[in-house]
């Protein structure tokens, strides 16, 4: 039987043990916490600053946080003129009137209303097919059906084997299709695997998840 | 809840040590020595945590973000903290946590792995997929059995860990070859050639 994992938090202890016990041995051979084991050492010897990384910048915007969630900074005060502008008082009218002006400028810049049918916001993410029904016709042939995606001028499906091998790609410009692929071998619980990826123009939109095909 | 701000209590200082600090959070969280303790532990291990979350996202905005989260979680949760592990190996469990979380709020259950953002040609083929989707033991199995160990932490960290490639090159050491997509390739190809395999011995 598969000995019980290594937790996140045990394996510093877990290496501090006899290299012949049992529970160092798992973290050393299991696939699985040998790689939390790899992320913990880098965790633990982070190694020189990779490129593209602020640290200077990062300790600052940190340490603000812990300060703030654990209260353990005195809040900061700005005296001009021999007034504490953010006394309560002040902090409050100002939190006020930011609101009320953050509200004004949303309301004037907001984005128009999307058009029913009409494309997407520039930006916004586009929805993947969803997989509706991946079933097996008395005649034998696989239908599979998905959603459809707005934007979306043709789909492309693939279907894999139990072994994942592609046997079938296609292009359709529905939302359903129905094929016969060779090398799918039937039988009780096998199964084969098909995604649908959904394009425009030929470039690709989304993706749908890979569906499991019961086959019989 | 106890009361923020005791006037009598020593608050510890960065020359503390790690079981004196530690020492105080158990004794009252909620304190100020308690809590300026674990601003000071957390002092110690914001840069590192910084830099790894870096290197899991290749991004700096991404890797503050992370980070952030991750502090914030262990702030509010220091009062769970109870000592049986070090502080470090608490936050890094924390971290872990938060960035799987991270990575599943990208990529629905079940969906392609190359929802990550990853180079072009670092994209999984469909063994991954299939990977993530098998139960836990039965792809542990599976790797023991076709797989030599490196690339079985290639696989795992890239497909269950969301690892970017070059992060996985250097947390294997596999730097001066191939990297790790070599390995991964290879991996690739030997889990194909055993789930062919296996296939054919279901169609059979």
């Amino acid at each position: 039987m598969e000995r019980e994992h290594v937790e996140d938090h045990e394996i510093e202890q877990v290496l501090r043990l006899p290299a012949d016990d049992p529970r160092r041995r798992h973290l050393e051979t299991c696939p699985k916490c040998r790689s939390a084991l790899a992320l913990f050492l880098a965790f633990d010897d982070p190694g020189p600053v990779p490129a593209g990384a602020k640290p200077r910048e990062a300790r600052r915007r940190l340490a603000g946080i812990v300060e703030r969630e654990l209260g353990t900074a005195p809040p900061k005060r700005i005296v001009l003129g021999g007034r504490h502008w953010f006394s309560s008082g002040w902090a409050f009218a100002t939190a006020a009137t930011l609101l009320v002006g953050a509200g004004i400028a949303w309301f004037a810049l907001r984005p128009p209303a999307p058009v029913p049918g009409g494309n997407a916001w520039r930006g916004a993410t586009t929805a993947a097919p969803a997989l509706e029904e991946a079933a097996v016709a008395p005649d034998g042939r696989l239908v599979l059906r998905w959603r459809s995606v707005p934007g979306a001028d043709a789909y492309e499906v693939r279907v894999y084997s139990g072994a994942l091998r592609e046997v079938w790609r296609a292009t359709v410009s529905d939302t359903s299709a129905s094929l016969a692929p060779a090398g799918l071998p039937g039988g009780p619980g096998s199964v084969a695997w098909w995604r649908v990826s959904a394009l425009r123009a030929g470039r690709e939109l989304a993706r749908s998840r890979t569906g499991a095909i019961p086959l019989r | 809840m106890t009361e923020r701000g005791r006037g009598d209590t020593k608050v510890p200082g960065s020359a503390a040590t790690e079981a004196s600090l530690v020492g105080a959070i158990r004794e009252d969280a909620r304190g100020t020595a308690g809590r300026a303790a674990a601003a000071e532990l957390f002092r110690r291990h914001q840069e590192a945590l910084y830099l790894w979350c870096h290197r899991l996202t290749g991004d700096h905005d991404r890797a503050l973000d992370l980070a952030q989260d991750v502090l914030l979680a262990a702030c509010r949760s220091v009062e769970n903290f109870e000592g049986r592990s070090s502080f470090k190996s608490w936050l890094f469990a924390i971290a872990r946590f938060r960035f799987a979380r991270t990575l599943r709020s990208k990529r629905p259950p079940g969906a392609p792995l190359d929802a990550v953002p990853d180079a072009e040609d670092d994209a999984p083929g469909p063994e991954e997929e299939f990977l993530v989707r098998e139960e836990e033991e039965r792809v542990i199995a599976l790797l023991r059995g076709t797989l030599e160990p490196q690339e079985q932490d290639a696989i795992w960290l890239r497909c269950f860990e969301g690892v970017p490639v070059d992060e996985i090159t250097r947390l294997l050491g596999l730097e001066g070859r191939s990297g790790a997509r070599g390995v991964l390739q290879t991996a690739r190809r030997k889990l194909r050639a055993a789930l062919e395999a296996r296939g054919a011995g279901e169609g059979d």
